[in-house]
């Protein structure tokens, strides 16, 4: 018995399995994948060189010894499959990121193709070469940046959905065992009556749409999870261009120096004017919407930079002085000391950051950054937690922080009134300049007359500037010897960030609420494929962020509407599709289900499956629709008949089975039924009954309510 | 799932696509799978007769009702052994045929048999299947075997039949005689129709008796064998009777004769229920130990030309392993019927 089975597992009984049209499109899909790894700089172009002239070489000499026991040949693949293994373990070790494990695996997968490519006799095997090629391309996605790989994943579906149909065929042929008969030409001549290429063409694309339509309702209904904090995170530097003489200083590469006169001759539209010594008001223009950094996180956040605590003359200003040099020491990351102004919480937040541009020597972060990922061993840290490197952030510099975000605490937990109890080190957050003083504060006060705690009193000015003011960039230039808020508050309606933010704080201060403002970089878009938030330069943003006390520092967008960052466990694609979607009610829907969608992780897949049955319902009653439409005329009208039966069911009428339609109608003694069923009893029964006749009876029931 | 979980680990949203792609399949291929047959339908058409052992031709017709094509129909046929179609694509309006040889066919009558259709087109995530009863009337001859000798007489009285008998005399024609019979000799020197007279006919009638058991080998063989000697003793002009427990045929022509063998089934009936068999010679075909087998031989004895019994034997299944010859018939039937 053994023996008979070790042989029958050695010589397996051989089927002539040719399926070549099977194994051409699994060919395609490994050089797909294959090519999808090169152009992600997964593997070497010389490994994959390799790869691409041996499987084919491969598949070929599967196919012309797919009859042959190739015992020895098995053997050997087994041995290499095993030293490519071992190859990939060795390559891991030392690996301490999840990150640091995928080229390797690329590799791993791109070789154990190679090797099945040669041992392939039987159409069965090649499931293994497809599966294979889903994990590569998948993998391959995972390092994709680009929306340009689109076009790999375009043709991989096509041959992926060949590969399909054509494994399914040697299934079937191979289920079949070799009894299949064999076709006879002189079936009838039905087909032509139609033509040959209509249907094929019809069948096609109803497999294209359904497939294409399912495939965009999953995508769109995948619940984004919060992604899994890795134990290491990546980081790594391209170019390291050291500040010399570096004392915590912010080197903005593309500033061109502050302009306080009112002039927008300091702004250059490819650098932000916000990083470095001071924010001044007067600065304004366009920023360009060069690619800045790609981000990878699991919800938006604004990436925080510096804060500035000193307003004057429509400039803000840092009064910290004094930078903490804080190192890395044996860690791997860079754990950065709790600020005393803290307490500390929040939700966990992993940002990977690639950077795509020349940046300054700063770390963007959500606010309030725990742990820095980064190649450099030491960082500087001045008073408002914001991170400073001794280099410029270069093009593939990359980093990663886990950040702990603030929520807006409960308006009743925090003390009402004025914050004089803050101490002395807070009086800077309080302070408001001698021109703002008159008319400004008293309307701050009159804004926040009615807040109970400082929470109400930030809600209170935030929907204030939502009421009456506008972003917009294109804003003439601040009359001379004015302040600028002044100016944004009382003279005008249209603001951008730097003004809105400023208002927020100052009107804020002048309630006797602690604030500063914030620069940095806004969200950016996602891009719903690649998965990574895409920040340009256009997103360099200004915001705010309120001091509670017993609480800490918890930003505030105001430019945006968004009281406090948002906490959104779960998210989906609902908000971005509805920015691409061409029509205002299909815009409004999805930008709705948006807003629902950053949901908490319990309720994603609870909407998952309310949206998915919504789409199903609706396209069930579409198909039920269509599917009235083409029923006969007689049919037709029995269905409308039964809707009368049903509306007579619910006065308390119900048709006995041996009664007729007629007699059914007399016995309800109602004539406008009456009238309804001879026209029914003519239609059903008649001689001849068109589409037009049952559609003017449809139309009369739908018209008159019976028995109303 | 994995690829999900991998995604959504890294948040990578190519990953998400990858495998939103493949929840697509799976959606998309449950969906159209699950109607793949919905307006397919199948028949199967086979020769009126056929001979057991023989290749047997098969057309299996697959033709599509429905509105859009249909894709990879596999149409699995167990009728007379294994057979398959493939449908790789039907368009709408259409009808395609495909034939194939059945090797494995048996001797019987059959009406219909099933058919299997399945498919999972497009993907194979989720196969549609359907079982349909297809009418096939088809009578499978039993495997012949050319029978060199004809059986030899059991009793006295075997001898060559003529064909119409000795010519005794002539007469008038009177109306209703055969035109065959007009003996235009007599009718030429005569002037007026005269018919031949015959003596009455002897002729000899072997009857061939089979008795079949359930087990479908040995039943075969035995049709076979009694098939076989009744067919050449038509080839010698011989009258033929063919009979069974339940009753007796007559009927001399070859198709009859294969026919009754391809009808031979199992009945509850025995040997023993036989009680009158009019013919000059009988021949009896039947399992070993074959019950009532005693009482048959007891009951004609004097006109059992012999007797072949059909068991297995030395490892192989359904041969003759008896075959009692007419001057031994009486000391087998003394020594009690037994089996060498």
């Amino acid at each position: 018995m053994v023996r008979r089975r070790l042989s029958r597992l050695l010589d397996p009984p051989r089927i002539d399995d040719a399926a070549v049209a099977y194994r051409l499109t699994a060919l395609g899909l490994v050089f797909v994948s294959v090519t999808a790894a090169v152009l992600q700089q997964a593997v070497s172009t010389s490994a994959a060189f390799a790869a691409m002239t041996l499987v084919p070489i491969g598949y070929y000499f599967s196919y012309v010894r797919r009859q042959k026991r190739n015992i020895l040949l098995k053997f050997a693949l087994a041995g290499a499959l095993l030293f490519a293994f071992a190859s990939f373990i060795g390559s891991i070790r030392y690996a301490q990121t999840v990150d640091e494990t995928r080229a390797p695996l690329v590799g791993l997968f791109l070789w154990v193709q190679v090797l099945h490519s040669f041992d392939l006799p039987r159409a069965r095997d090649l499931t293994f070469s497809v599966a294979a090629s889903v994990a590569l391309i998948a993998l391959a996605g995972s390092l994709s940046f680009s929306s340009g790989f689109i076009v790999l994943v375009i043709v991989y579906t096509v041959l992926f959905v060949g590969a399909l149909i054509f494994g399914h065929e040697a299934e079937l042929r191979s289920e079949a065992a070799g009894d299949v008969a064999r076709e006879l030409e002189d079936g009838d001549r039905a087909q032509h009556r139609k033509g040959r290429g209509a249907p094929i063409l019809r069948g096609a694309s109803a497999l294209t749409a359904t497939l294409v339509a399912a495939t965009a309702v999953v995508f769109i209904v995948l619940p984004r999870f919060p992604g899994l904090s890795a134990g290491a995170l990546p980081f790594s530097i391209a170019h390291r261009s050291s500040i010399p003489g570096f004392n915590g200083n912010v080197i903005n590469p593309g500033r061109r120096g502050n302009s306080s006169s009112g002039r927008a001759a300091g702004f250059n539209p490819h650098a932000y004017f916000g990083y470095g010594s001071d924010v001044d008001l007067h600065v304004r223009g366009h920023l360009s919407d060069e690619l800045v950094m790609r981000v990878r996180s699991p919800r938006p956040a604004l990436y925080r930079a510096q804060a500035y605590d000193v307003y004057s003359g429509g400039r803000w200003t840092s009064s910290s002085r004094v930078l903490e040099t804080v190192r890395r020491g044996g860690l791997p990351s860079i754990v950065l000391p709790a600020s005393p102004d803290d307490a500390g919480g929040g939700d966990e937040l992993v940002q990977t950051f690639y950077v795509e541009r020349e940046l300054p020597n700063l770390i963007f972060a959500a606010f309030r950054p725990r742990e820095v990922y980064s190649s450099s061993t030491s960082i500087r840290v001045d008073g408002f937690s914001s991170l400073r490197l001794p280099y410029t952030l270069e093009k593939d510099t990359i980093y990663s922080v886990i950040s702990e975000i603030p929520r807006e605490p409960d308006p009743a937990s925090v003390p009402p009134g004025t914050d004089d109890n803050l101490g002395p080190s807070f009086d800077r957050y309080l302070e408001v300049p001698p021109a703002l003083a008159g008319r400004f504060t008293t309307l701050a006060r009159q804004i926040t007359s009615g807040a109970a705690s400082p929470v109400d009193k930030a809600r209170a000015v935030q929907a204030w500037i939502k009421k009456n003011k506008r972003y917009r960039l294109d804003i003439p230039r601040d009359p001379s010897g004015q302040d600028p808020v002044n100016v944004f508050v009382f003279d005008r309606r249209d603001g951008f960030c730097e003004q809105i933010a400023s208002t927020m704080a100052l009107m804020l201060r002048a309630s006797g609420v602690p604030t500063r403002l914030v620069t940095g970089f806004g969200e950016g878009e996602r891009n719903v494929f690649t998965g990574y938030w895409e920040v340009r330069n256009s997103d360099a943003h200004a915001w705010v962020e309120v001091y509670y006390r017993g609480f800490g520092w918890v930003p505030y967008d105001p430019t945006f509407g968004v009281p406090q960052t948002a906490v959104a466990d779960t998210t989906f694609m609902f908000g971005t599709l509805a920015k691409l979607l061409p029509s205002s009610a299909f815009k409004a829907l999805f930008a709705a289900l948006g807003r629902l969608a950053h949901v908490p992780a319990w309720a994603a897949p609870l909407l998952a499956i309310a949206f998915l049955g919504v789409a199903l319902l609706g396209a069930a009653a579409a198909l039920a629709r269509r599917k009235r439409k083409h029923l006969a005329p007689p049919d037709r009208l029995t269905l409308a008949w039964l809707r009368v039966e049903k509306d007579l069911k619910r006065k308390g009428f119900v048709r006995l089975p041996s009664e007729t339609v007629l007699e059914f109608a007399r016995r309800v003694g109602d004539a406008h039924v009456s009238a309804l069923a001879a026209d029914f009893t003519n239609l059903r029964y008649g001689r001849t009954t068109t589409a037009a006749e049952v559609e003017a009876f449809e139309a009369a029931l739908g018209r008159e309510r019976v028995l109303a | 799932m994995i690829l999900f979980a991998v995604g959504t680990s890294v948040q990578a949203g190519w990953v998400l696509a990858i495998a939103a792609l493949l929840g697509g399949v799976v959606i998309s291929g449950a969906f159209l799978g699950a109607r793949g047959l919905a307006g397919v339908d199948v028949a199967r058409t086979v020769p009126r007769t056929a001979s057991a052992g023989q290749p047997l031709p098969v057309t299996l017709h697959v033709s599509n009702h429905g509105v859009g094509p249909r894709g990879l129909v596999l149409v699995s046929d167990d009728f007379c052994g294994k057979g398959a179609a493939l449908a790789r694509l039907v368009r709408p309006g259409q009808h395609k045929q495909y034939r194939g040889l059945r090797d494995h066919c048996r001797r019987g009558v059959y009406d219909s048999g099933r058919a299997t259709l399945e498919t999972g087109f497009p993907f194979g995530v989720v196969r549609a299947r359907r079982r349909v009863e297809l009418r096939s009337p088809l009578i499978v001859y039993p495997i012949t075997y050319d029978v060199g000798t004809r059986p030899a007489s059991g009793g006295s009285i075997w001898r060559v039949p003529a064909t119409f008998g000795d010519v005794s005399s002539v007469r008038d024609y009177h109306s209703g005689d055969p035109l065959r019979h007009i003996h235009w000799r007599s009718v030429a020197r005569r002037g007026q129709l005269v018919v031949r007279e015959f003596d009455t006919e002897q002729r000899a009638e072997t009857t061939y008796v089979a008795s079949v058991p359930d087990d479908a080998d040995i039943a075969d063989a035995i049709a076979s064998i009694a098939t076989s000697l009744a067919l050449g003793s038509l080839r010698d002009s011989s009258e033929v009777g063919l009979a069974t427990p339940d009753g007796l045929v007559r009927d001399r022509s070859p198709d009859g004769v294969l026919e009754w063998g391809a009808r031979l089934k199992t009945t509850t009936t025995t040997l023993a229920n036989i009680t009158d068999l009019p013919a000059t010679s009988i021949v009896c075909v039947c399992p070993v130990n074959a019950p009532g087998l005693d009482a048959f031989v007891s009951r004609f004895f004097e006109r059992i030309a012999f007797v072949v019994m059909v068991g297995n034997q030395g490892g192989r299944t359904a041969v003759p392993v008896a075959s009692v010859k007419p001057k031994e018939v009486e000391a087998w039937f003394a020594a009690g019927c037994p089996v060498s």
